[in-house]
Parts: C-alpha cells; structure tokens; sequence
C-alpha cells in the first residue's frame, strides 16, 4: 500500500483505517512511506494496532521505505518497535 | 477555537504584554538584570507553547530572538535603547504570527518580509554565531544554569491519553519533543497494551499512555506546565523516583492491561527491591496518598482559574432573573401578610445580594492590568512625532468591570495620541516658554461615588477656544451669536467632523473619532468632560459606572411613574414641605443649609400627572462636582436593580438610560443621572 500524502494525521485516519482492514483481509501489509513526512499519533497508534495483529495473525507487516524525518517522529513517539519489520 | 487554542493565546498574549512591559520600563528606567530574566522566560514559554501547537514559524522565529536574549542575559551582549526597539517590534511580529497560525492562514509575502528583515536584524547583534551555534547555545545554556543554581531530581511522568484526547488538535509527539527544554529524557516506553486490534479499534480514540523517567533541576508546577493545555484530556501522575508511595498509588491505580510494576522493571525504571520493601507497607501507604495527592497541584488550582467570560455573564443574567423573581415572592408575602413568607424573602434577598457581588467581583479586574499597554502607545507616538514624553499612570490598583475595561481602551487610546500629537508641544517649543523638555502625560483612575473616574491630563498648550468655536461656526454646529461657556465649546471637539489640527497626521487631526470616542463612552452609561487652559493644558475626565448589570438603586414615583435612581449617587432625601416651598418663591431652588441647591421637577420634566401624593419630597444626588436637588412624589427606598434595555423606540429617551422590573411585574425607569444633571445645567446657564 502506498500514500501519496506528505503528512497522515487524525483526518484521513478513519479513512486509513478503512483501507488497512481492506487490505489485511487478504496479504501481508506493506505500507510504503515513501512520499510520507509526518505522521500524529492517532495515525501511530493505528500502525501499532497493525503490527499487533498480523502478529497474532502471523502476517507480515512493515513500513518500507520510512525517510530521515518520519523515522524521527516515530522515535520521538517512542514507538520505535514499528521501523522493525514484522512476520 | 478550540479550548487549548484558546488557552495558548490567552497565555501567549500574557507573556507578550508581560514583555512589552518589561521593554518599557527598562526603556524609561533602565535595564535590569531581573526584567532581562523575565524576558528571556517569556520569549522561551512563547517558543515551548507554539512548539506543542506544531506552530513551526513561530518556534524558528523565536528561537533565534530567545537566543539574542540569552546573550544578553549572560552579559556577552549589551541591551541597548535601539534593542529594546527591536524587541518591541519582535514583540509584535510574535503576535501577528500567532494571529495568523491561529487563523490557520498562511504567511503572507509581507509577513514573511517582515520576519527576515528583524532575523537579520536580532543575528546582526550575534555576529560571532553560526546558525549552528545560536541551536545549541540554548541547551548549552540550560547545562549551566543546571550545574550552577539547583539540583537535578529524577522524576518520574506516567499519563494516559483518555478516549477523546485527539479532539483537543493538540499532537502528543510535540509535547513529549517540549520535555528536552527543560531537562533530559532518561527513559522513555509507550503503553500499547490498551490498543484493541485492527478490527476492534476506533481510530478516532485514544488509547496509549507513556512512562518517562526525567532528569532535571525543574519543579512540580514546570513539569505540570508541560501538560497545561491538556491536563483534562489525559490522566497524569508526576512524582520523584524516590516517592514510593505515589509509584504504589501509580501501580494500584493502573488499568493497563500490562503488569506496570513487572513492565517499569524490564525497562529499568526501578529494580526488583524498590517494590519488595514497599509490598508489607502496600495498604496504608495507599490511604495516606490519597489524602496527600498532589499538594502543589491543588494550591496552584485554587490560586487562579480561567473562565470564559460568556459564563460569568450567563451567571449575572441568572442572578438578574432571580433578584426579579424574588422580589416578586417579597411583593406576596407583603400582600398575603405572610410572615414567615416575608421573612425567608429577606433572607433569601441578602443570600442573593451576597451572591451578585461575588459574581460581580469576578469580573472586576485592576485597571492597571489593562492600562500598561497605553506605555507602549505613547513611547510609540512619542517617537513618531518626535516629541519627548513623562508619562504617568496612578491608580492602576483601582477595580473595574473587565468588559468596560476593554470598552475604555479604544477610547483612551485615541485621547492619548490626541494629547501627545496636539496637546502637547515640540521640545524646543516647550524649552522656550519655560516649561520641561518632556511632556508630561498622566492617567490616573479612581473611584468616586459609585462611578469610577479616569482622567487624562497633559502639561500642553491647551485647547484652542476661539479656533474651535470659529471651526464650529463654520461647520454650522453653533451659531454665530451663541452664548456658549467655556466647557460646552470644549465639549465641540466631540462633534462629528470638527478637527482644528492644521497638519493632518497619521496619528490624530482627521476630525474622525473624537465623536466615535464620546460615542462609546455613552455607549457604557459613562461621561467625558473637558477642562482646558491656554498654556497649561487640558484635562480629559471620563466618569464610568462601576457595572453593567445590576446596581443598587432607589424606587421613587412621580406622577403614575416609578423611577430608580442608582443609589451611591444619593447623598440625602429631604421632605419638601412649606417652608421650602415658601422660599423657592417660584423658582427652582432651595436653600439647604446656606448653600443654593438646584432642583429638577421630575414631574414636570418627564410631563407626570399631578401628583397622587400628600407630600412631596427632594432627593439630593450628586455627579462629579454637581449636585442636584430631585422633586419627586413618593420614597419607597433600596431596591435592587437589575438594568434592562429600552430597546430602539424608547432607548433614546433623554434622561432615561434603562428600565427594571418590579416585584409587582410594574415597569420603572432608570434615570440618566449624567444626562438630567447636564439638562439642568444648561437650563440655569
């Protein structure tokens, strides 16, 4: 899956949320961040109820292609569990 | 706006004018090391808020001031007249940027002028910094001030978000990024154990939380302060790592769906004996932390609160319809002569009045507050017109309704600028008819007799009489052959369209606004008055009733009609009988006790019906320097008042500036003191 937004935050949330449990139904989840700057925490928080369950889903899940910039953010957040990839 | 928006700019505009302040007086009186201090704070407040906000330009922009004025703190800088300038204009660029990040637009071509040119401006003072530099002087700083004023604590943070904290717009990161201002992050884990999974999660709720171990020389309240726009929205918990009671109560009272003791240990906030030693204790510790919870917390809660003005008002027009409806249940008893009915009436009539002025006292606020930021006008107009001004406020402490404070302000501001600009005179000028180089300007408020009294008064060259009056002739405002005295000429300046100033500045002299300033005067049921002499200057005198609402009045009747007149301004009552009578000999006047006193027939003015009343009475009331004698019918005493509108037909009425219901649903009518008193003047002139 890939965004063409420079920032995720708590307005396209609900929208993102949408298309993660579309998408979950059938592969692994890659989310390429490519062209993603900044994210809040409401969009944090949804990653992390991702990972948690395609673990328990034994799915893969990862964001690809994360920039110096969003990578801060999410260490910032301490959240820095999500920059691993996770099968 | 949302409430913490809100918040952030009531705050931010305190630190400005905090500011603003400082710069003046040390404009005026000289620099010092305190206000120094206190301007580098506010500026570091401002940058840590707007940072939490995600308010990028005011961060960038005011780091770069913050960093001039830590240089200047640290002696490496010298605070010059043209720096306290530049700050003055940082000040208000600060402002603008705040107003448009609030607005959310963005930052127009000028703006963005404007900010480059005072970065150079504030750098040009740092010529040995790089950028790089000015980034880590800050933090270089603040390791200073670490090792050399207090000891560094180790706290600990713990908060959870509650479900509907991403509606206060406010990004948790930007908060957590303000923790690195004030000291050094050591630990630092997010709880994500209440996350529900994909299916399950509303994305729109909050569900995490963090535990931090801090280490800084800070207090309680500057941690506290970090979380100041969303201590509703979260669940926080702030104590020393060495407080074991309150890490008990933390893990107690947790909900996680994680073991938090086992979790603090693997992430090495504590080890394994920090709670072994406290496991017997567990229980009692828990019931005396309950009792001590916080104490800094409460004694800063109970200290100030912020209350959105609209409720206060709300609550003044609740206590208007109680005063109204209980005056009702007294007029029952009264006719039922119920006793006891009576009885709680007046009781709960004093209760009420109780409570009307604790209301009323929440909105009164020192109008000093308020009338610093005239110092920055004047220094500011002063500049402009290149003229040397000694300006004084005194009475500052005195109290005022805050909603006629903010009324006044225009008003004031544009009788200042008239005095700097027209009243008072260049240096030179002034050197050569004896008097100081600097003007001196003063506003000094107090209260008198239920009004309160603001008066602007300059050392100038007074107000031009014969260019007034001559101006006022032409306009056609007065005719030629008037018999007008000195005060009503003064009095032409509030007139529409009449400005004697040769030069049209951009100050003042365009003939607009004098009217505007009288207007809004009357608009607060106040006055203005003007004495003036040629050479010495003029004294500008606003009198003000002291709120808005409710006031303390007394019911009198003339003719069928029932009229208040606002109780403070009543000095006595007097019964008019023949011995009076006798010596008014047809005039209105009586003699009381050796000194003449004017009456006003109240019948007579407002056209009454004869009177139904055996005797007639004089109720003695005075206004500034006035006094006046009222021929009214009935006295039926204090009453309290609650002032109602007339609306459009009857709002303008002269001599009548509201209406009030009775107990008995009757309507009276509230007398214009000012304006009745004016009438009778100018009937005796």
């Amino acid at each position: 899956m890939k965004f063409d937004k420079d920032e995720l935050n708590i307005y396209e949330v609900e929208a993102l949320h949408q298309s993660l449990l579309n998408a979950f139904t059938n592969d692994d989840l890659l989310l390429d961040m490519q062209n993603v700057n900044r994210v809040d925490m409401s969009v944090i928080q949804l990653f992390i109820s991702v990972q948690e369950t395609a673990k328990e889903s034994s799915k893969k899940f990862a964001l690809q292609n994360v920039n110096e910039e969003l990578a801060q953010i999410i260490k910032n957040s301490a959240c820095n569990f999500l920059l691993e990839e996770s099968v | 706006m949302n409430e913490e928006l809100e918040l952030f700019c009531e705050d931010a505009d305190e630190q400005l004018t905090f500011m603003e302040n400082a710069l003046i007086t040390m404009q005026e009186e000289g620099v010092d090391e305190e206000s120094i201090g206190a301007l580098f704070r506010a500026m570091h407040t401002i940058k840590g808020t707007a940072g939490m906000f995600g308010f990028d330009a005011i961060v960038g922009f005011a780091h770069v001031a913050e960093s001039l004025l830590s240089e200047v703190r640290d002696s490496k800088v010298t605070l010059t007249s043209e720096m306290i300038d530049l700050f003055l204009k940082v000040k208000d660029h600060v402002q603008h940027l705040i107003d448009l990040a609030v607005a959310q637009e963005n930052i127009d071509e000028f703006t963005q002028a404007t900010n480059d040119e005072l970065l150079k401006m504030l750098k040009s003072y740092m010529p040995h910094q790089t950028e790089a530099t000015i980034e880590t002087k800050l933090e270089t700083n603040t390791q200073t001030e670490n090792e050399n004023q207090k000891k560094e604590a180790l706290w600990h943070i713990s908060f959870r978000l509650k479900p509907n904290f991403f509606a206060t717009g406010m990004d948790i990161i930007n908060i957590l990024s303000f923790f690195n201002e004030l000291g050094e992050i050591k630990k630092i884990f997010s709880i994500t154990s209440n996350i529900p999974s994909l299916q399950e999660i509303n994305p729109t709720q909050a569900y995490m939380g963090y535990e931090i171990l801090f280490l800084s020389d800070v207090e309680y309240e500057d941690i506290e302060e970090i979380f100041e726009f969303i201590l509703d929205d979260i669940e926080l918990s702030i104590f020393k790592t060495d407080d074991k009671e309150r890490l008990q109560e933390l893990i107690q009272n947790s909900h996680d769906k994680i073991n938090l003791q086992e979790e603090l240990i693997q992430q090495g906030f504590y080890d394994t004996s920090t709670f072994q030693k406290e496991e017997k204790e567990k229980t009692p510790a828990v019931t005396q932390i309950k009792t001590k919870k916080s104490p800094q917390k409460e004694q800063k809660k109970s200290f100030s609160l912020r209350v959105d003005s609209s409720k206060i008002d709300q609550l003044i027009n609740q206590i208007s319809e109680m005063v109204i409806a209980n005056a009702k249940v007294a007029q029952r008893a009264d006719i039922l002569e119920d006793n006891e009915l009576s009885e709680s009436a007046t009781i709960l009539t004093d209760m009420l009045e109780e409570i009307r002025m604790g209301v009323m006292n929440i909105r009164m606020v020192q109008v000093g507050d308020s009338f610093n930021k005239f110092k920055r006008i004047v220094h500011d107009v002063a500049k402009k017109v290149h003229k040397e001004i000694d300006f004084e406020i005194i009475g500052g402490e005195t109290e005022l309704d805050k909603m006629v404070v903010e009324k006044i302000s225009d008003p004031l501001m544009h009788m200042l600028r008239n005095s700097i600009d027209h009243g008072i005179e260049m240096p030179e000028e002034r050197e050569k008819l004896g008097k100081p180089k600097s003007g001196k300007v003063t506003l000094t408020t107090y209260p008198d007799a239920g009004t309160i009294v603001i008066k602007i008064k300059d050392d100038g060259k007074g107000l031009p009489k014969e260019k007034i009056l001559q101006k006022a002739i032409e306009n056609g405002l007065v005719a030629e052959n008037n018999n007008l005295s000195d005060k009503e000429i003064y009095n032409l300046i509030f007139a529409a369209g009449l400005s004697t100033a040769e030069e049209v500045s951009d100050i003042s002299g365009r003939g607009v606004g004098m009217d505007v300033v009288k207007r809004n005067i009357e608009s607060l049921r106040g006055t203005v008055e003007i004495d003036s002499k040629v050479g010495e200057g003029s004294t500008f005198t606003i009198r003000l009733p002291l709120t808005l609402a409710i006031i303390d009045g007394f019911l009198i009747q003339s003719g069928d009609t029932k009229y208040i007149i606002p109780l403070e301004m009543i000095q006595e009552c007097i019964e008019l009988d023949d011995n009076y009578k006798e010596q008014m000999n047809g005039n209105e006047f009586i003699n009381l006790r050796d000194s003449m006193l004017p009456l006003l027939d109240i019948r007579k003015y407002f056209s009454e019906e004869a009177s139904h009343s055996e005797r007639e009475n004089v109720v003695v009331i005075r206004y500034g320097d006035y006094k006046m004698g009222m021929m009214v019918d009935e006295l039926f005493g204090e009453f309290q008042t609650v002032i109602k509108p007339l609306g459009e037909v009857f709002g303008k009425v002269p001599g009548i500036s509201g209406g009030t219901i009775l107990g008995s649903g009757e309507i009276a009518l509230i007398f214009d003191i000012p304006k009745l008193m004016e009438h009778k003047i100018r009937e005796i002139n």
